[in-house]
C-alpha cells in the first residue's frame, strides 16, 4: 500500500497548524470521513481517496495543536523563581565546557510540592557526575527560557518548546545533590564505555572525532575542527544517523553470512543490532528513521516478501510525527528526510563511480532547500568532498564499533583496531581541512521564501517525470521546459532580497542580542555598516555568527562595507571576529575619527577625549544623518565621557538616541539629553541581566525629555526605516511600527 | 500513481476514524476530569466485596519493593509510586474511617468511587493549602461535589486537630 500520501497529507496538516482554528479542523474531518463514507458506500473506492487524505491532513492539524499545560506544571509556576527540585535526569548530562554542564529534567517535585514538566539546568563549576534516570535534588533559580527576537534569526526558545522545555534553571554544581546512587542504563553503560575507550586509545582530537562519528557526540571536538567538516559540506558523518545504521546493518548481515549464518538469521541479527543501537545512541529523528526502515527492510528478508524503500521513509515519518508533531520543524528531521528521498526518487545510474556521485548530487539537490532555511548556506565542494570523505568515514565507523567490541574483548585486539582507525580519522580530517579551505566552498545566501522553495521542489519535481516520460519524446520536452522555468522562477525568488538592495532607505537595525550592542546600518545604496557585534568568542554564543550574520544574511546583505567596533568589552567586540571572517569588511572604522559619506548619509564619529577615563568613556559615539533623521549611537560612553563631547561642541543633536552603557545609572545625564533632544530613545539591553540595566532613573530621565522608548529586551529587534523626511520604527516582537514625522511642514 | 485497492481504501478509512476517535476522546478526558473519575470509578466494588479481593491484588507490591534497586527499570518504577504500600491503611482495607489528613493517595483510590486521579488531586491539594478541617473541607478539591462527599461521608474522618 503506498503510504507516501497520506505521510505528506499528515506533514501538510501540521504545518497548517498555526493558521487552523481546532473547530475548524474538527468540523473538515467530521465532514471528510462523512463524505468518504458515502462514496465508499456508492462502491466508489477510487473517489474515496481525496476526502481520505483532507481527513488525514486535518488529523494532522488536530494532532500539532499543543494540549494546554497541566496546572500542575512548572511552566504555571510564578517564575523568576529560587526553588528545591526534586527531579530525574532524562538523558546524560551534557558536559559542554570545562564548567558547565546542562541537565534535562524530569520535575517530580518543587519546594515539596508535586509538579511536572520538564527544566534545562544549567550547572556551573566542575561537571556533577550523574547519570541518566537518577533522582537529584537542586536548589536552582528557574526562569523562562530567552532567545534572540531579530528577524531572520533563529530564537532559541522556539527549539526548546519542541522539546517540551518551557522553564530554564541555573545553579552550581555544589547544589546539586543526587538522591539515589547513579545506576546508568545499559545504553548509557554502553555509550560511556565507548566514550571512554576512545579517549583512552587515540589521541584527543581524533577520539573526538571518532566519538562523533560512531555515536553522534561532538563534545570532544574542537570547533575548528567542526567549522571544516562544515564548510567541506560533510558535517553529516558527524551526526549519527541513517549512514550510521546502515552501516551496522550491513556490517552485522556479511559477518552472520560469512560466519555461515543463513539469510534470516543475518536479518534478525541486523534487526537486534540495530535497534541497540538506536537505544544507545538516543531518539534524534534520522536515527528513528534510518531504524524504522533497516527494520523494515530487514523484516521483509525474514518474511520473504519484497520492501518498499519509499513505505519505509514514509511510514517513518508518520511514526516520528504522530509521536512528536513539532519534530517537522526540526532541522535534523527535514535534513533526514529530504536527503533520503532525494537518494530514493533520483534515477542511480549503476557504475560505481557514476552512482555515488549521484547518491550526493541526488542528496545536495534535496537538501538544499533545508540547509538555506536553516543555516543560510550552500556547500560547493560537498558533492566532490562526500565522494572522498563518505568511504572514509564509513570505514572508521564500521572500525570504531569493531573497536567498541574489541575493546571490551581483549586489550590486543582493541590495540590493534585502533592503530587502524587512526590513519582513517586522520585522512578524515585532512580531507575535510583541504576541502573547507577551497575558496568559496561554501556560499552564503538569503533563506529562501516558501513560494522559492515550491518552486524549486516543482522544478525538481517536474525534472523527474520528464526523465521518467523520456521515451516519448514530445511529452519530455515540455515537462522539462517546464522544470526549467519553475527552476528560474525558484532562483529569482530565492535572490530577491539581493537584487532589491539600494532602495533609497537608511535601515538602522538594533538587534535584540542578550545583554550587548549590535547595530546594522544600511545605507540607501544598499552598502551595510556594522557597529558592534554583541557578545562572543569561545565558550560562548556568539552573537556576531548566531545574530547578526543570520540578519545580515537574510536581509541579502553578503559582503560588509565597514565595521566599527567601539571599544573591546566583551558585549560589544565579542562577535566581531566572527563577522569579519563571515563578511570580509573592505574598511575598518575602529580607529579613525572624523565625517564620512556612504550613499547620501552623513556619519560622523566621535571618540570622546578623557584622560586617563575608563574603557567604556572612551568608546566610540556614532552620529548618523540623513535628510531630516539623525541617529545617535552612544555606545557605552558614561558621566565624564559625556562631558568630554559637551566640551568637544560637536553636533549631538538626533531624532534617536541609542542610550548609553545599556541604560546605566551613571550614562545619559541631564545636560547631554538637553544637548540631543532625542524623539525616541532606543535600550540595547539583556532580559534579566545582571547589572541592573536599565536604571529607573535613567528611564525617568528619558520619559522626562519626551523621547518614546524602545528596549531590546521587551521589544526584541528595534528596526528604523526613514527616507530623511519620515522614520518608521518597528518592533519586532510585535511587529508594531511607529511613524514620527520629522518635516514639521508636511502631514505625514 | 495513486492507484489503492478498495482494501486498502477500507484500512486506511478504519485508521483515521480510530486516530479522530482517539484525539477527539484524548481531548474530551482533559477538559472533563471529574466525569472521566466518575467513569474510572464506576466498575469498582463496593467496599464490603473489595476488601475480600485486596491482599490478592496487594501481593506484588512488597516483592517489588524488597527487591534491591540495582537494575534501573525496576527501581524507577518503583519511585515512580512514593504513596504506595507505606501507611498502616495500606494492606487491608478494614472499613474503619481514613483520617482525611494521614490517609495516601493508594488509601484514598480504594474508596467508593474515587479513581486514581481523584486520590491524587487530593492529596495534592493537602500537600500545597495545607490539612483538612473536617470532612467537608473535602469540597475544595476539584472533582468532589455534594453526592460525592455524601457517599464518601461514612468512609471519612478528621481527626487530627
Amino acid at each position: 500500500m503506498p503510504l507516501a500520501p497520506p505521510a505528506l497529507a499528515f506533514a501538510v496538516g501540521i504545518a497548517l497548524a498555526p493558521w487552523m482554528a481546532p473547530r475548524a479542523a474538527w468540523a473538515l474531518l467530521a465532514a471528510a470521513l462523512a463524505a468518504g463514507v458515502v462514496v465508499l458506500a456508492l462502491g466508489q473506492a477510487a473517489h474515496a481517496l481525496a476526502p481520505l487524505l483532507a481527513a488525514v491532513a486535518m488529523l494532522g492539524v488536530l494532532r500539532a495543536e499543543p494540549p494546554p499545560l497541566p496546572p500542575e506544571h512548572v511552566g504555571r509556576l510564578p517564575l523568576p523563581l529560587t526553588a528545591r527540585l526534586e527531579a530525574r535526569l532524562d538523558g546524560e548530562p551534557i558536559v559542554w565546557a570545562a564548567d558547565r554542564a546542562r541537565l534535562v529534567l524530569d520535575v517530580e517535585r518543587v519546594d515539596g510540592v508535586v509538579r511536572t514538566g520538564r527544566v534545562a539546568l544549567t550547572v556551573y563549576g566542575p561537571p556533577p557526575s550523574l547519570a541518566d534516570g537518577q533522582r537529584i535534588a537542586v536548589e536552582a533559580r528557574l526562569d523562562r527560557p530567552v532567545g534572540f527576537r531579530d528577524p531572520g534569526v533563529f530564537d532559541a526558545t522556539v527549539r526548546m518548546a519542541r522539546e517540551g522545555v518551557f522553564v530554564m534553571g541555573s545553579a552550581p554544581s555544589t547544589r546539586v545533590v543526587p538522591l539515589e546512587p547513579a545506576a546508568p542504563s545499559w545504553p548509557a553503560r554502553v555509550r560511556r564505555f565507548a566514550l571512554a575507550a576512545f579517549a583512552e586509545r587515540l589521541p584527543p582530537v581524533s577520539a573526538g572525532l571518532l566519538s562523533g562519528l560512531v555515536l553522534g557526540s561532538r563534545t570532544a571536538l574542537p570547533a575548528d575542527v567542526q567549522d571544516a567538516f562544515r564548510g567541506a559540506g560533510v558535517f553529516h558523518v558527524l551526526a549519527v544517523s541513517g549512514f550510521n545504521v546502515a552501516l551496522l546493518a550491513a556490517a552485522v548481515w556479511t559477518v552472520t553470512r560469512a560466519a555461515g549464518g543463513g539469510r534470516r538469521a543475518a536479518a534478525a541479527a541486523g534487526i537486534i543490532a540495530v535497534l541497540g543501537f538506536a537505544a544507545v545512541v538516543g531518539p534524534e529523528p534520522s536515527v528513528v528513521r534510518a531504524t524504522i526502515m533497516a527494520v523494515l527492510v530487514l523484516a521483509a528478508v525474514l518474511l520473504d516478501r519484497e520492501a518498499s524503500v519509499t513505505n519505509g521513509l514514509a511510514l517513518a515519518a508518520v511514526a516520528i510525527l504522530a509521536a512528536r508533531p513539532a519534530d517537522l520543524f526540526d532541522p535534523g528531521f527535514q535534513l533526514s528526510f529530504a536527503a533520503t528521498a532525494g537518494i530514493v526518487a533520483a534515477p542511480m545510474p549503476r557504475n560505481g563511480l557514476a552512482a555515488a556521485l549521484a547518491v550526493s548530487l541526488a542528496a545536495q539537490l534535496a537538501v538544499l532547500p533545508v540547509t538555506l532555511v536553516h543555516f543560510n548556506q550552500v556547500s560547493t565542494v560537498g558533492i566532490i568532498a562526500n565522494l572522498a570523505a563518505v568511504p572514509l568515514a564509513a570505514g572508521a565507523t564500521v572500525l570504531g564499533l569493531l573497536a567498541v567490541v574489541a575493546a571490551a574483548a581483549a586489550d590486543v585486539a582493541a590495540a590493534a583496531v585502533f592503530g587502524a582507525v587512526w590513519p582513517l580519522l586522520l585522512l578524515l580530517r585532512a580531507v575535510a581541512a583541504l576541502a573547507a579551505a577551497v575558496p568559496g566552498a561554501v556560499i552564503h545566501l538569503p533563506a529562501p521564501g516558501p513560494a522559492a522553495i515550491v518552486a524549486y521542489v516543482g522544478a525538481l519535481g517536474c525534472g523527474l517525470v520528464a526523465w521518467h516520460q523520456r521515451a516519448r519524446r514530445g511529452r519530455c520536452a515540455a515537462l522539462g521546459g517546464g522544470a526549467a522555468v519553475a527552476m528560474l522562477t525558484a532562483v529569482v525568488l530565492a535572490a530577491l532580497p539581493m537584487l532589491t538592495r539600494g532602495d533609497g532607505k537608511l535601515r538602522i537595525a538594533v538587534l535584540d542580542v542578550g545583554q550587548g550592542d549590535a547595530i546594522v546600518v544600511e545605507a540607501p545604496d544598499g552598502r551595510a555598516v556594522v557597529v558592534d557585534a554583541g557578545a562572543g568568542g569561545p565558550w560562548r554564543l556568539d552573537a556576531g555568527e548566531r545574530a547578526v550574520a543570520p540578519f545580515l544574511w537574510n536581509r541579502g546583505v553578503l559582503r560588509l562595507h565597514a565595521t566599527l567596533t567601539t571599544h573591546s568589552d566583551i558585549d560589544h567586540a565579542g562577535g566581531m571576529a566572527a563577522l569579519r571572517r563571515l563578511f570580509r569588511p573592505a574598511e575598518t572604522w575602529d580607529d579613525v575619527a572624523g565625517a564620512r559619506t556612504l550613499g547620501g548619509v552623513l556619519l560622523t564619529s566621535m571618540a570622546p577625549d578623557v584622560p586617563g577615563g575608563r574603557r567604556n568613556d572612551r568608546a566610540t559615539v556614532l552620529r548618523i544623518e540623513l535628510g531630516l533623521a539623525s541617529v545617535l549611537l552612544a555606545s557605552d560612553v558614561e558621566a565624564a565621557g559625556e562631558r568630554a563631547l559637551l566640551a568637544a561642541n560637536v553636533p549631538l543633536g538626533a531624532t534617536v538616541l541609542k542610550v548609553g552603557h545599556h541604560g546605566a545609572a551613571g550614562s545619559t545625564t541631564l545636560p547631554f539629553l538637553a544637548a540631543v533632544r532625542p524623539a525616541v530613545a532606543i535600550v540595547s539591553v539583556g532580559a534579566r541581566n545582571p547589572y541592573g540595566h536599565p536604571d529607573a532613573g535613567t528611564l525617568a530621565r528619558l520619559a522626562a525629555v519626551g523621547a518614546r522608548v524602545y528596549r531590546t529586551d521587551r521589544d526584541g529587534a528595534v528596526l528604523m526605516e526613514t527616507d530623511g523626511r519620515t522614520l518608521t520604527v518597528m518592533r519586532w516582537r510585535d511587529r508594531s511600527v511607529e511613524r514620527v514625522c520629522l518635516d514639521p511642514e508636511t502631514i505625514c | 500513481m495513486l492507484a489503492y485497492t478498495r482494501r486498502q481504501i477500507v484500512l486506511l478509512f478504519v485508521v483515521v476514524a480510530v486516530g479522530a476517535g482517539g484525539l477527539a476522546i484524548d481531548r474530551w478526558r482533559r477538559g472533563n476530569p471529574d466525569v472521566v473519575a466518575y467513569l474510572e470509578s464506576l466498575d469498582r466494588a463496593p467496599a464490603a466485596t473489595a476488601a475480600a479481593h485486596e491482599p490478592v491484588a496487594q501481593q506484588p507490591r512488597p516483592r517489588t519493593r524488597a527487591e534491591p534497586p540495582t537494575s534501573a527499570p525496576v527501581s524507577r518504577r518503583a519511585a515512580a509510586r512514593p504513596e504506595s504500600a507505606r501507611s498502616p491503611h495500606a494492606r487491608v482495607d478494614d472499613g474503619m474511617p481514613l483520617d482525611l489528613n494521614l490517609a495516601s493517595a493508594a488509601d484514598f483510590a480504594r474508596l467508593p468511587g474515587v479513581g486514581r486521579a481523584l486520590a491524587a488531586r487530593i492529596v495534592d491539594v493537602r500537600t500545597r493549602d495545607g490539612p483538612f478541617g473536617s470532612v467537608d473541607d473535602l469540597r475544595r478539591v476539584r472533582g468532589v461535589g455534594e453526592a460525592t462527599l455524601e457517599r464518601l461521608r461514612p468512609r471519612l474522618a478528621v481527626n487530627t486537630p
